[in-house]
């Protein structure tokens, strides 16, 4: 018994879509690291970047101390809400979580559902704090139980978004959605009763 | 070099810029795979992707070195795994030093099957690293005993030993229910 949920935990926790692009700077890396190895042999010469790993991890070096970047849906329009795609990407990088990226696959109503119900591997790790922003992940909340956002002085107001109520008022799943391959969309919203899983309602910015 | 066939492809790492196709071929077969298990043992998307790179990197840069190049996905998952160990003991370091900066607040209640499964995936990550590794090899990835052995390197015994407790430690995570 526990092994099975112990399979379907882990079987979960691996499911969600896997962005496997062939990108330069790795191979670059690769290349280099051949050199070092003694081989000499250059493996190749093209230069082609990873997608959502490594160009998370740059956006997070780039951004320090979270300072604005020029990442994927950055500087768009105002949207609803009045937070800007921007202003996600920033969120993420500060807090250290995945940007979007151009190369997200696009997003289904299933897969959106499946956030937020939480199951996915960045809710059912449960390392997320409620009210925490987090692209493709859930926020749990009420309004009894809002948001909990640090008192180590980080400025909240910007991402509005976070604290935002299942549009009828009755507690539900908040989830923020990123879908940077569906322009001008970048992002929406989706609210899913977390008792019963019941889909709410959706709202795109 | 003579070419491999890894995976059904024809590999020739060697090769001039020709090989760069085939090399991104490689990756794209292999990658994925490397990137869920990564997922299962840090419980990350972002760590998950970054530890991936980085043992794909280390196996590609050993390619030469393989015996036998059918063995690359073998090798690769071995790599994953280092890459993870490491991983968690410069977390270990970095956690001496890191402020704490969220102020954790419980969620409200949740329906009994998610919270079953938060309360699950919580235990998954306190598990020390072997143990989460073992179990990602069995359960995850269906590996035998032996094979997971292999990949740990360690015994079989060991390995019936790390999956045993790491069981456990989820069992006692669900309140010995189940």
């Amino acid at each position: 018994m526990i092994e099975a949920k112990i399979r379907d935990l882990l079987a979960d926790i691996a499911s969600a879509p896997v962005v496997a692009q062939p990108s330069p700077a790795v191979l670059r890396r690769a290349r280099r690291r051949r050199i070092r190895n003694g081989s000499g042999i250059i493996l190749l010469s093209v230069a082609i970047v990873f997608g959502a790993g490594l160009g998370a991890g740059v956006v997070r070096r780039a951004l320090g101390d979270g300072a604005a970047a020029p990442v994927s849906g950055g500087g768009g329009a105002p949207t609803m809400t009045s937070v800007t795609p921007g202003q996600i990407a920033e969120a993420c990088c500060r807090y250290g979580l995945r940007a979007p990226s151009t190369n997200d696959p696009p997003l289904s109503k299933e897969r959106a559902e499946q956030i937020a119900l939480g199951r996915t591997s960045t809710i059912v790790g449960g390392s997320f704090p409620p009210g925490t922003i987090v692209l493709e992940s859930v926020l749990a909340s009420t309004p009894e139980n809002p948001p909990a956002w640090s008192s180590a002085g980080v400025p909240v107001d910007d991402f509005w978004i976070v604290s935002m109520w299942p549009p009828n008022g009755e507690f539900g799943r908040c989830g923020v959605i990123c879908n940077p391959s569906d322009p001008p969309f970048s992002f929406g919203l989706i609210f899913v009763d977390a008792r019963t899983g019941t889909w709410l309602s959706t709202a795109r910015g | 070099m003579e070419p491999g066939i890894i995976g059904g492809m024809e590999i020739d790492l060697a090769g001039e810029p020709a090989a760069s196709g085939r090399m991104a071929d490689l990756y794209v077969a292999h990658l994925p795979a490397a990137i869920r298990l990564a997922r299962v043992l840090t419980g990350s998307v972002d760590d998950a992707e970054d530890l991936a790179q980085e043992a794909f990197i280390r196996a590609v840069g050993r390619f030469a070195d393989l015996r036998n190049r059918e063995m690359f996905p073998v090798y690769l998952r071995r790599a994953v795994i280092n890459a993870s160990k490491m991983r968690a003991r410069r977390r270990i370091v970095a956690g001496r030093h890191e402020p704490l900066v969220w102020s954790r607040r419980e969620p409200a209640t949740l329906s009994p099957e998610i919270e079953e499964r938060d309360r699950l995936s919580r235990a998954l990550m306190t598990l020390p690293e072997r143990q989460r590794a073992a179990l990602a090899l069995r359960f995850y990835c269906d590996l035998s005993e032996a094979e997971t052995a292999e990949i740990l390197g360690c015994r079989r015994g060991t390995v019936k030993s790390l999956v045993s407790r790491g069981v456990e430690a989820m069992r006692t995570a669900l309140g010995g229910t189940s």
